[in-house]
């Protein structure tokens, strides 16, 4: 990912680590500063070795992600019962005209 | 195996599971101090008389949720979201509105707010009104923080608020990016079949 643009939480790799921290960031004008606990001091950003996704935008993807997941399965539901409708019209049991098929169909679609 | 049986298998695992929680989270939750008061009612007997079965509660400050299933004098049997029973104080509990259904989404907060386990954590300092990250290790009963302004381990006590671990925030993401990209396959699936179904029958129709 991209040197950050905006002061916040992000995760990022500082150098000779394999594991992911979460540094705080500070953006002003001229400069991006990554904090850095083990020398008490804030660091340019480029002394990270790789930057990760910024902690406040993940707490805002999974409230996303949860909207839409619930929107899906809500149409899935929708989906569903109009494949049964439709299966118990198509089925040789069911008596409708081809004139109320037809009405039916409409309100289908 | 009756329910019964069951459920007596279940409480013996689970009283296993607490004995081997680390001494540290044991005294915390015997530590009246960092449960939140109780949103309705106040504390005591309140509960009892309120509580019914099939309610769903929440202990104390913690953002699992859990529905009665029989009350045992000042305890009540509850089951969490993975069916499984603990026996819990009723005088921690705390009514949740809804159901197991609508309030599902709290219950994807894998681990008890004060953290369990090594890593990053969402947390708020005293006298902060911004949430940090900060890094959490947890050795054998040993749990600390570590405070950047002060270069030095605290206690977890020392936080106002604990928030979510990042590592499970993250894993979260995966996991409903996921769940919508097999959602999305579904309805394409159903739509084609409706499509399929409502040509047939127009068709017939005509």
């Amino acid at each position: 990912m991209n040197l950050p643009t905006k002061s916040g939480w992000y995760r990022a790799r500082w150098p000779g680590y394999t594991r992911w921290s979460c540094v705080a960031v500070t953006v002003d004008d001229s400069e991006v500063l990554a904090y850095d606990p083990g020398f008490a001091r804030w660091r340019p950003a480029s002394d990270i070795v790789e930057w990760g996704p910024n902690i406040d935008s993940l707490e805002a993807e999974i409230e996303c992600l949860r909207t839409e997941l619930q929107l899906a399965n809500d149409t899935i539901t929708n989906l569903r019962a109009a494949v049964d409708t439709l299966t118990t019209i198509a089925s040789p049991d069911c008596k409708v005209t081809p004139l109320g098929l037809a009405v039916l169909l409409r309100g289908a679609q | 195996m009756t329910p019964r049986d069951k459920l007596r298998a279940s409480l013996r695992a689970n009283s296993e599971h607490v004995r081997q929680w680390p001494a540290w989270l044991r005294a915390a939750i015997s530590t009246a101090e960092v449960f939140a008061p109780n949103q309705k009612g106040t504390e005591g007997n309140g509960n009892m008389n309120r509580l019914k079965i099939g309610d769903c509660v929440r202990i104390s400050d913690y953002a699992h949720i859990y529905t009665i299933q029989r009350f045992i004098g000042a305890c009540a049997v509850v089951l969490d979201a993975f069916g499984n029973a603990l026996e819990l104080p009723i005088v921690r509990m705390t009514l949740v509105e809804g159901n197991m259904s609508t309030v599902k989404s709290h219950v994807t907060v894998g681990s008890y707010l004060i953290p369990s386990k090594t890593g990053w954590h969402r947390a708020r300092w005293p006298g902060y009104s911004t949430w940090a990250c900060v890094l959490v290790t947890v050795t054998g009963a040993e749990a600390s923080v570590y405070d950047p302004g002060t270069s030095r381990w605290r206690p977890l006590t020392d936080i106002l608020e604990w928030g979510a671990s990042i590592e499970d925030t993250e894993a979260e993401i995966e996991c409903l990016r996921t769940e919508l990209r097999l959602a999305n396959d579904a309805i394409t699936n159903l739509r084609a079949a409706v499509d399929t179904l409502t040509t047939i029958l127009d068709e017939v129709a005509r």
